[in-house]
C-alpha cells in the first residue's frame, strides 16, 4: 500500500468519527437545554457548542443560535465545521477511490451531498432534529459498508486506526469542555442540578447514560462512576482503555511494517500499560491530570503513526 | 402519454436515426417507445432525474472552474438511448479492428523502417513535423509489437446513412466510464425498457482492457504488477481514473508513487518497493519522464523512458502514438490499410483536404464557406470553424491564419451528423439533436476488442454540430442489439 493512500485512509477514519461527535454534542447540547435547569443559559449553550468544535469567536458578542449552527454545521469557510469534515472525508476518500468499496464510496458522496445541499436552504429550529437524524443515519451507513464491504486487511486497520484514535481525542474534549462547564457553573454559585446535569450531558453525548445506569444499577451517579465508565471501561466501544485496545489491535494487524515498527508497538503497548494502572476516579485533580497525561500520550501515538507510515 | 414523435419536426436532407428507423419500417425503436407511452412526461422527467441522481451519488461529474471555485457537474444524459443494430455493429467492430491494426503497424514502422515514409505512401514531413513525434521511440519496439492498446475513434453518420471516421484518439482516449456508467444508470431507471431487447452487454470492458495489460507485460500472471497512472484528482478525468482502476483492481498512482531503481520502475509502498510491470497512463507524453521530455513536469517518472527502452516496463498507450492523432495524418489511414493489409477501408474517412498540400489549400480557399477548418492537434470541439456559420470577414482571418501555417489546418467538408431524438428540458419536448459515436478498441489479449456501444454523443444545443462534452454536449447509453 502507498504512504499517500494509507494517509488518506487513516484522516477519513478521523474525520468521519470527528463529524459524528461534532454532530452528537449539537445535538445533546441543543434539545437537552431546552429543559429546566438550562432553559436560562442558552448562551451558556451556544458556547459550549462552538467551543468543542474549536470555531474562533469573540466572547463579548451574544450569541444567535441561528448564526451558531451555520457556522458550526454548514459553514465552507469553517475548516472545524461538519461540513468542513464531510468534505475532507470525502476528498480523501476521491484521491484513494480504488481502494475501497464503490458501496462505502457512494455512502460518502450522498453524505457530502446531503449536508451541502442542506446548507444552501433555509435553516429553522423545526429541522434540527430531522436534519442530525438524517446525519446519524448516513454515518451508520457509512460505518456499515466499512465492516460489510472492505476487506478486512490493511485498508480496515488504517482507516479504524484513524476512527479510534479520533474517538479518544473526542472523548478528551467532550470531557475537558463539561469538566470545564461544571468548573464555570461551580464557580458561578450554579446548585447542584445545574451541575449534575453537566455530567449527564456528557454521558449523553457519548451515548453512554443506558450504559452507565446499567453499569452502576443501585447506585447514585457520581463523577466517580461516570469517570470510571468513560476512561476505563473495557467493554463500553467509547471509553478510552476500549479505543486504545482497538488502536493498539489495529496496528499490531497492519501487515506492511515499515522499519522502525516493532519499536512503535511496543512504546504504544507499554503506554497502555501505565494508562490502566490509574484507579483513582474519586479525585477529581488526579483524574484531570490522568486526562491530560493520556491525551498526550494519544498525541504521540499519532505522531509515531505518521512518522512511521506516512513519510 | 408520451409520443417521441409527435409534432417530431427532421429538417429538410438531414437523416433522423429515429425517424428513418420508423419511415423504412424499421422496429428497433419500437418496443422502447411502447415502454415510454405508459408515462407521461412528468413521470419521465422524474425519471431523467433519478438518472442524474445515480450519477451525482456515482461521484460521476467533472470539475468547472468558476471564480477559483471548483463546481462539480454532470454530463447531461438523455434517456432515449441509440439503437444499432447487431448487423450494423459487426460492420463497424470489423472497420475499427482493421483500422486500429493498420494504424499500430504504421506506428511500428515509423519508428523503425520507416517503409511507408520511403515508399511516400504519407509523407514524410507530416510525420517529422507533428508535435507528437517521439524521437525516443525510435528504433524501439514495445512488447508485443503494441502501440495503441486503446484506441477512440469518432465515427459520425452522414445524411447518406453511412457511418465515416472522423478522427481517432491514440494518446488517451476518455469517455469509457461514460458508457459504463450511463448502462448502470439506465439499468437502475428503465429496467423493464431491457427485457427482450437483447442489449449486448458492455461491463467486460475492464476485463478485456486489464486481459490487454497483461499480455504486454512479459510476466507470468499473479506476479504482474499494473497501475494507472493518473495527473491526480484535480484533473478532469479523474473520476474516469479512479473508476478504471477500481473495476480493474489495480493501483491508482501518481508520478510521486513510483521511483525507478535499479533499471526497474517500482511502487513506493508502506512495507517495501514493489516493481511495476504495466502503466497505463493517463498523462501526455510531455508528462512522463522530465529526463525525456518537459523537463519541469511534476507528474511523471524521472528515469522511466530509460527503464522503458530496456523493456523492463511497459507503458500503455506506447509513448509517440499521437502522431496518430494529428488530424492531417488521420486523412492517410485509407491509404495505410491499403499498403499494410492491402484491403480497402471498410469504413472510410470523412474526406479531409491537408492544407499544407498547394492543391487542397487552393481547393479551401475556393470553397471556404463548404468547409470545416481544424487545427491539427487540438481535441475537444476547440478550434473548430463551421465556416458557414462565419461572416466574410471571419472567414478571411481564418485564410490568413491558415495560409501563414498551414501544416496546422485540415479541412473537411461540412459533414451533417445525424440527428437522434433527444428530451430538451427547456421545452419539455423530444427534438432531432446531431449525435457522433466514439468507440473504444483494444489491441492486445487473446484478440482485438471493440466495445460494443460506444459513447454517443448529443450536441445539446439546436442545429449545433459540437457534440464535445466540453462544449456542452451531453451523452446516451448507445444499445447494440443483437439479430
Amino acid at each position: 500500500m502507498l504512504a499517500r493512500v494509507a494517509e488518506s485512509l487513516y484522516w477519513m477514519g478521523r474525520y468521519i468519527e470527528r463529524a459524528e461527535f461534532y454532530k452528537r454534542y449539537c445535538i445533546v447540547e441543543y434539545f437537552s437545554a431546552l429543559e429546566s435547569p438550562m432553559t436560562e443559559h442558552q448562551d451558556f449553550t451556544l458556547r459550549s457548542i462552538m467551543y468543542m468544535s474549536g470555531t474562533e469567536f469573540n466572547s463579548e458578542e451574544t450569541l444567535v443560535e441561528r448564526d451558531v449552527f451555520q457556522k458550526v454545521l454548514f459553514d465552507a469557510s469553517n475548516p472545524h465545521s461538519v461540513y468542513s469534515m464531510i468534505h475532507d472525508v470525502r476528498e480523501n476518500a476521491r484521491g484513494i477511490r480504488n481502494n475501497i468499496s464503490t458501496e462505502l464510496w457512494e455512502s460518502i458522496n450522498k453524505w457530502f451531498i446531503f449536508i451541502k445541499s442542506r446548507g444552501q436552504e433555509a435553516f429553522t429550529s423545526a429541522q434540527y432534529f430531522t436534519f442530525f437524524d438524517t446525519m446519524r443515519f448516513h454515518v451508520a451507513m457509512i460505518k456499515s459498508d466499512m465492516v460489510h464491504t472492505l476487506l478486512h486487511n490493511d485498508v480496515w486497520h488504517f482507516l479504524n486506526l484513524g476512527m479510534y484514535i479520533e474517538r479518544s481525542q473526542q472523548v478528551f474534549k467532550i470531557m475537558r469542555s463539561k469538566i470545564s462547564d461544571y468548573e464555570i457553573l461551580s464557580n458561578n454559585g450554579e446548585n447542584k442540578a445545574m451541575l449534575t446535569y453537566q455530567f449527564h450531558t456528557l454521558l449523553k453525548c457519548l451515548q453512554a447514560f443506558d450504559v452507565h445506569q446499567v453499569q452502576n444499577r443501585g447506585f447514585m451517579m457520581t463523577s466517580a462512576s461516570i469517570f470510571e465508565l468513560v476512561i476505563s471501561n473495557k467493554d463500553f466501544p467509547r471509553s478510552i482503555n476500549y479505543t486504545l485496545k482497538k488502536c493498539h489491535q489495529h496496528l499490531l494487524r497492519i501487515s506492511e511494517r515499515p522499519e522502525g515498527y516493532s519499536e512503535v508497538a511496543a512504546k504504544f503497548e507499554s503506554s497502555i500499560a501505565v494508562f490502566r494502572n490509574f484507579k483513582e476516579f474519586d479525585n477529581e485533580s488526579l483524574v484531570i491530570q490522568h486526562i491530560e497525561d493520556t491525551n498526550q500520550m494519544v498525541t504521540n501515538i499519532h505522531d509515531d503513526i505518521v512518522k512511521l507510515f506516512f513519510q | 402519454m408520451i409520443d417521441v414523435l409527435k409534432d417530431y419536426e427532421v429538417p429538410e436532407g438531414m437523416l433522423d436515426e429515429v425517424m428513418s428507423d420508423a419511415e423504412s419500417g424499421g422496429n428497433a425503436y419500437q418496443k422502447f417507445f411502447e415502454h415510454l407511452s405508459q408515462m407521461n412526461i412528468q413521470e419521465y422527467k422524474s425519471l431523467s432525474d433519478l438518472a442524474k441522481l445515480s450519477f451525482l451519488n456515482q461521484g460521476v461529474t467533472y470539475a468547472l472552474y468558476d471564480k477559483n471555485e471548483s463546481v462539480e457537474q454532470i454530463f447531461p444524459f438523455d434517456l432515449i438511448p441509440r439503437i444499432i443494430s447487431g448487423e450494423e455493429w459487426e460492420r463497424i467492430e470489423r472497420g475499427m479492428i482493421q483500422r486500429n491494426i493498420a494504424l499500430n503497424l504504421f506506428l511500428e514502422d515509423v519508428y523503425n523502417d520507416a517503409k511507408i515514409l520511403s515508399d511516400k505512401v504519407v509523407p514524410e514531413y507530416l510525420i517529422k513535423s507533428s508535435v507528437h513525434y517521439c524521437q525516443a521511440m525510435e528504433n524501439f519496439t514495445p512488447p508485443k509489437g503494441i502501440y495503441c492498446h486503446i484506441a477512440g475513434s469518432d465515427l459520425i453518420r452522414h445524411s447518406d446513412g453511412e457511418f465515416y471516421v472522423l478522427e481517432d484518439n491514440l494518446r488517451s482516449p476518455s469517455g469509457v466510464s461514460y458508457v459504463l456508467t450511463n448502462r448502470i444508470a439506465m439499468r437502475k431507471v428503465l429496467p423493464d425498457a431491457f427485457k427482450n431487447a437483447s442489449v449486448e452487454y458492455v461491463s467486460n470492458y475492464t476485463d478485456k482492457l486489464l486481459q490487454a495489460m497483461w499480455s504486454v507485460s512479459g510476466r507470468e500472471l499473479g506476479d504482474i504488477f499494473c497501475v494507472l497512472l493518473t495527473p491526480g484528482s484535480f484533473n478532469s478525468a479523474y473520476f474516469e481514473h479512479t473508476y478504471l482502476a477500481q473495476k480493474m483492481g489495480i493501483e491508482l498512482v501518481e508520478g510521486r508513487d513510483l521511483i525507478v531503481e535499479d533499471g526497474h520502475v517500482y511502487l513506493k509502498a508502506i512495507g517495501g518497493r514493489i516493481r511495476v510491470d504495466v502503466i497505463y497512463r493517463r498523462i501526455d507524453d510531455a508528462f512522463l519522464d522530465p529526463n525525456v521530455f518537459n523537463p519541469d513536469s511534476m507528474l511523471g517518472v524521472r528515469g522511466l523512458m530509460d527503464v522503458y527502452s530496456k523493456g523492463n516496463v511497459t507503458i500503455i498507450n506506447a509513448p509517440g502514438t499521437g502522431i496518430s492523432d494529428d488530424k492531417a495524418v488521420c486523412a492517410y489511414v485509407p491509404d495505410m490499410i491499403k499498403y499494410y493489409l492491402n484491403e480497402d477501408a471498410i469504413i472510410s474517412n470523412v474526406p479531409t483536404y491537408i492544407c499544407n498540400k498547394p492543391e487542397d489549400l487552393q481547393y479551401v480557399k475556393d470553397n471556404i464557406e463548404e468547409l470545416v477548418v481544424k487545427p491539427v492537434d487540438m481535441s475537444g470541439g476547440y478550434g473548430v470553424c463551421i465556416c458557414d456559420q462565419m461572416t466574410k470577414t471571419e472567414q478571411k482571418e481564418l485564410l490568413k491564419k491558415v495560409e501563414a501555417n498551414p501544416r496546422n489546418f485540415i479541412a473537411q467538408p461540412k459533414m451533417l451528423l445525424s440527428l437522434h431524438s433527444t428530451f430538451i428540458e427547456e421545452s419539455d419536448q423530444f427534438e432531432p439533436r446531431h449525435v457522433d459515436l466514439r468507440t473504444f478498441t483494444i489491441l492486445g489479449g487473446e484478440s482485438p476488442y471493440v466495445l460494443k456501444g460506444g459513447l454517443t454523443r448529443t450536441a445539446l444545443i439546436k442545429n449545433s454540430l459540437i457534440v464535445n462534452s466540453s462544449q456542452g454536449g451531453g451523452s446516451k447509453d448507445t444499445w447494440v442489439v443483437k439479430n
